[in-house]
């Protein structure tokens, strides 16, 4: 049977099922007449789980590294919590209940307390205080934890959940990856699941209903899949799905730490485009050689309300400080048209998407749009920032941003609040008009990103969400390639850099035709750069250079395609 | 002795430089306090420390009150200079 989760590690792991059952702890209360001597219980307790943590926290330190072994020495701080012992004594002094009782009371309270508190950092120390609250109890009480570390054959694991000190306990010759009932990705254990490079699926409700320890389980991190006593052909699909993945995976990972270079020695940047800084680990597990674009309109449409600038300066530090040498094109929002905010009503439109939209709203809600320049402005510092506008279609609106973007920096200089002086700006060029006049656009900004995607909707006037007229979503057509050409020429002679974040960007087909044409950065979906950059190693320059010009040539998307199809088998 | 510092950190005073601060404390015999907001906490303990959540932009005042005074103050401005809590003077 078929269970769907969360994919929060990818791999694919076929083995026994190992369950671990929660661990549910009975806290008797009992009237004690020695309250000195609970206290010496406690204190034995409390020494015993630091003796714990301190292996786990070696444990971790070896297998992974001193960042993740941090966290246990915050539990070890947790559990002989000075603070805690006190209250805890004072409870056995006044009331002469057993040491379980008062502890459990004390570790209650201050649970609560976080899991009260409103930012989601200390809200999450709640589990921590609950994992150690436990380790502590179970000394207390005499009741063995769960110790991973003596499975000692080939198995998934199963849990409720997984806490960070059983994540790091799991032996990775025998644990092939672990399924929990709830969590998410973001959860410790997914973290270092991915970290651990350790399939993972988690928020599958229900699993520990439909699995014991011994059944043999099929798990995809990827699709969050997770079969029960799969079948033959299952297991023969998947092993064969696992094996081509390998295999290519092992040539595509010679090319992580290169550089993309055509076969003839020309340099091209292959980047990554993402949507939150979740994304990230993906981005730099495939040797993204910077972030093409970060599409900032996720941060708007999952809240409940316009992110705040703090909110927004976190996203995207968290996001510039993982690349800090390479750069990062953050792209301004770009909501109307088919992204909508429910909190933001905006009037309706018979045609959003030539409508306000985008740079056009940002410029009519200057309120909204210097928030978000702020928060990039002071983000700067952590990286290599370039700030990105959409849907520019004059020089007026172009040079309008760019004064907004000045008055905001001019506010924290004068506000003496860090940012970052040296900040690049560039634009989408998504819009014929600008494709058209790029020799003077180039002169007003540090970089072009053409924005396919929405290019071929305006060039062939047809919505590319409408399937009657989706076959006029013609990527390979000539009299793009010839606005685009515009577009590079133009760039180049005003020596700025030139590159491309729409869907064409990762098309292995056009490739050839884009790299001829001289486009200096290809920004696509992270899955996609280990294969691409294999791709350009095969390419050469000069030879794509005039089959370009050929292309340029045709009069047909069709013909375009044919002529690089032949192309790319005669090589 | 006492040490009055702002934290610019935009994430407030967080696990990590908490952590570190109460080490410190805790490695000392002197009795280290923080004060924020009315409240004061001992740094030895973790748990109360972190249940004030300081957040950015907050003024906090450290006092240490034993022989080692002086070094522990200096130890904590430095984790808490190095870890960019805290700006540099």
């Amino acid at each position: 049977m078929n269970h769907q989760g969360i994919g929060a590690s990818p791999g694919i792991a076929i083995a026994t099922a190992h369950v671990i059952q929660p661990l549910v702890l009975t806290v008797p209360t009992t009237s004690v007449e020695d309250a000195h001597r609970e206290s010496s219980r406690l204190r034995k307790a409390v020494e015993t789980a630091v003796q714990q943590l301190k292996t786990i926290r070696n444990l971790t330190a070896k297998r992974l590294d001193e960042d993740h072994a941090m966290i246990f020495d915050a539990h070890i701080q947790m559990a002989s919590d000075p603070e805690m012992l006190r209250q805890t004594d004072a409870i056995l002094a006044t009331e002469r209940i057993n040491a379980e009782a008062a502890y459990d009371r004390v570790a209650q309270q201050f649970q609560t307390m976080f899991e009260a508190m409103d930012d989601a950092y200390f809200k999450e120390r709640a589990s921590d205080i609950a994992d150690v609250r436990q380790r502590v109890l179970a000394a207390l009480l005499g009741v063995p934890l769960v110790d991973p570390a003596t499975i000692d054959h080939d198995v998934i694991v199963v849990a409720d959940d997984l806490t960070p000190s059983v994540t790091a306990q799991l032996p990775r010759t025998f644990v092939h990856g672990f399924v929990t009932r709830t969590g998410g990705r973001t959860s410790h254990s997914a973290i270092m699941a991915r970290s651990l490079q350790l399939p993972a699926v988690v928020g599958i409700t229900g699993i520990l209903d439909h699995v014991s320890t011994g059944d043999l389980l099929l798990m995809d991190g990827d699709t969050g899949i997770v079969v029960v006593n799969p079948t033959d052909d299952t297991i023969a699909t998947y092993r064969k799905k696992q094996a081509d993945y390998d295999a290519k995976r092992r040539i595509w990972d010679t090319f992580r730490d290169q550089p993309t270079i055509t076969a003839d020695g020309h340099h091209v940047e292959l980047a990554a485009n993402i949507g939150s800084p979740d994304d990230m680990p993906l981005v730099l597990r495939q040797g993204a050689e910077g972030i093409g674009l970060y599409r900032t309109e996720f941060l708007y449409m999952n809240n409940d309300n316009l992110p705040t600038e703090h909110e927004q300066y976190q996203a995207y530090k968290t996001v510039l400080e993982q690349l800090p040498a390479r750069k990062v094109v953050i792209r301004t929002l770009d909501i109307g048209g088919d992204k909508q905010l429910p909190y933001l009503p905006l009037e309706a439109e018979l045609n959003p998407f030539l409508g306000h939209r985008a740079l056009r709203l940002c410029l009519d809600r200057t309120d909204l749009f210097k928030t978000q320049l702020r928060a990039l402005l002071r983000a700067g510092v952590h990286g290599q920032l370039h700030v990105m506008f959409p849907m520019v279609a004059t020089l007026e609106e172009l040079r309008q941003a760019k004064a907004l973007l000045q008055e905001c920096a001019d506010e924290l200089e004068a506000e003496g609040v860090p940012y970052e002086r040296e900040v690049k700006v560039g634009i989408m060029v998504e819009i014929p008009s600008v494709a058209m006049l790029a020799d003077h656009f180039a002169k007003e900004v540090d970089f072009f990103s053409i924005g396919t995607n929405d290019l071929i909707q305006y060039t062939f006037a047809a919505g590319r969400m409408n399937e009657k007229v989706s076959y006029l979503y013609q990527p390979y057509h000539p009299a793009l390639l010839r606005l685009i050409k515009n577009v590079i020429d133009a760039a180049h002679a005003n020596h700025i850099w030139v590159g491309m974040c729409g869907e064409v960007a990762g098309d292995a087909l056009a490739a050839p035709i884009l790299l001829g044409l001289g486009l200096d950065e290809f920004s696509m979906s992270a899955a996609s750069i280990l294969q691409m950059r294999q791709l350009f190693s095969t390419m050469e320059m000069e030879a794509c250079k005039r089959m370009a010009d050929a292309c340029l040539g045709k009069a047909t998307n069709d013909e375009v395609k044919e002529h690089v199809e032949h192309f790319l088998k005669r090589r | 002795m006492t040490r009055t510092v702002t934290i610019t950190d935009p994430s407030g005073l967080h696990a990590r430089p908490v952590s570190l601060l109460v080490q410190i404390a805790n490695r000392s015999a002197s009795e280290c306090l923080l004060h924020f907001d009315g409240k004061q906490a001992t740094m030895k303990s973790i748990l109360f420390v972190m249940s004030l959540g300081i957040p950015s932009g907050s003024t906090i005042t450290l006092e240490v009150n034993g022989d080692d005074a002086a070094s522990v103050l200096a130890d904590m401005v430095a984790v808490l200079r190095e870890h960019r809590v805290i700006e540099s003077l």
